[in-house]
């Protein structure tokens, strides 16, 4: 649980640095904005994955790809 | 995007600590076996020729960055929906090299620490360093060589009394099979991911000659990993060191001479976690840079934060311990090949079409001119 609560503090205060100094990185609004809309789901998945991942849920998903990816792998 | 335009010795230096970090991720023995070197030799070659591939692909658009090159070639909307798997492959990239090292400081050094607590302090560090420029993570990595270079040079000398030269025979005894699949492995896996590196150039230096900037890292890594992979070799034998996850640091730890010099296998672990820091960097410069281009911000470094955090959450939610991490390398090939092989190749194909449309379509424009012009004089 501890680990949980410190990865979710992370991802906040990530967040809200990024969050912070964008308006000093120049750049048109339109293009600040795109960014903002690509970030906040981005940080919302990460919320989410600190969550599942700090309630100990193993989904091992490199296991899953490999196997999906064994049939390509005999080509040659 | 930087400032200042990055150097050619700053781009070849984080060349050169990308493919060093790779024996981080990528055991120093591979399916080659004690052939491994000899695979690492002709992997050289080959990955010469790839170069050669990104160099022509920059010199046909020298006003261009690696990945505007994609956009100009393939069309905006194809272009930036390559851009964005580059952003993902980038970030796969990142999160294997990010997992291990994570695993390598809890592993080797920190066993008690919780890993948040080494994410907390190398994490915003590492995205710092991608939102100051190209510019810093060269600066960095030319500051860095140095003291990698030397700390592998002295242990490969204070490694010599305890070296077998016989484990390093038969020579060519894997078999072809064996060392064709080990030199692609080389190929794919440590040197083929220059391609990560290869965005840096779009910040560089006009004058600098990228083939033979990217040569001379290429050198100068793949000298390290072949010291490297004979060290590991002849000190522990091709089979033990299949055993080991970080071959580098369990060879060198073998090391003692007198009561003054022993553990130095330190110094392999200072050499992963620097180079293996230039690594993460690299894979998040390359991936903000593709995003940023994906959604038509060009050259904004502000998306790091938020692929950094993906990294490491990617990491997490693809294996569960560092042996999954491991047994998932020989699948990497799989995934990098369209990014190192077809897709610049495709770009280059197409660039050279354009090029050659675009003079005829000049030739032609000037013939007709030419013709226009002496109508009107008759």
């Amino acid at each position: 649980m501890p680990d949980l609560l410190l990865s979710i503090i992370l991802t906040v205060a990530i967040a809200a640095a990024d969050f912070i100094t964008a308006g000093k990185d120049g750049g048109d609004a339109k293009a600040k904005k795109r960014l903002t809309w690509f970030s906040v789901p981005v940080y919302a998945f990460v919320i989410f994955a600190d969550i599942v991942i700090g309630l100990g849920v193993q989904l091992d998903l490199g296991a899953k790809l490999a196997k999906l990816l064994g049939p390509w792998m005999n080509i040659g | 995007m930087g400032k200042r335009k990055t150097t050619d010795r700053k781009i070849s230096s984080i060349i050169a600590l990308q493919i060093i970090g790779s024996s981080l991720v990528i055991s120093s023995v591979g399916p080659a076996m004690q052939d491994s070197w000899i695979a690492i030799i002709i992997g050289v070659g080959l990955s010469i020729l790839l170069t050669w591939v990104y160099g022509a692909l920059l010199k046909l658009y020298p006003d261009r960055g690696f990945l505007q090159i994609f956009q100009e070639a393939f069309g905006n909307t194809a272009g930036k929906a390559v851009c964005g798997l580059y952003a993902a492959y980038a970030i796969f990239a990142g999160a294997q090299t990010f997992y291990i090292y994570d695993e390598f400081i809890k592993i080797v050094g920190l066993n008690e620490t919780p890993q948040v607590a080494i994410l907390m302090v190398s994490l915003p560090l590492i995205i710092w360093h991608v939102r100051s420029g190209p510019d810093n993570i060269g600066s960095c990595a030319k500051f860095l060589l140095p003291i990698v270079l030397i700390f592998v040079g002295l242990t490969f000398l204070l490694a010599i009394p305890f070296m077998d030269v016989d484990n390093l025979k038969p020579v060519l005894g894997s078999g072809p099979t064996a060392l064709v699949h080990g030199t692609f492995s080389a190929l794919v896996a440590p040197l083929g991911e220059i391609v990560l590196v290869v965005p840096f150039f779009g910040v560089a230096d006009r004058n600098i000659k990228p083939l033979r900037v990217m040569v001379k890292g290429i050198l100068i890594g793949s000298a390290v990993l072949l010291m490297a992979t004979l060290r590991n070799l002849m000190i522990l034998g091709a089979p033990t060191c299949r055993l080991f996850l970080f071959a580098s640091y369990d060879a060198v730890g073998v090391i003692s001479i007198g009561d003054f010099v022993s553990r130095i296998s330190v110094l392999i672990g200072i050499n992963l976690v620097l180079s293996g820091i230039v690594r993460i960097d690299v894979s998040l410069y390359a991936a903000s840079l593709s995003v940023s281009e994906a959604l038509g911000t060009r050259g904004s470094t502000r998306p790091a934060a938020c692929c950094g955090l993906l990294m490491v959450v990617l990491g997490y939610i693809l294996y569960n311990n560092v042996l999954s991490a491991v047994n998932f390398i020989p699948y990497i090939p799989t995934i990098s090949i369209p990014f190192q092989f077809i897709f610049p190749l495709i770009a280059l194909i197409t660039g050279k079409i354009k090029g050659a449309g675009r003079k005829k379509q000049a030739g032609n424009g000037t013939g007709e001119r030419q013709q226009r012009r002496e109508n009107a004089e008759n």
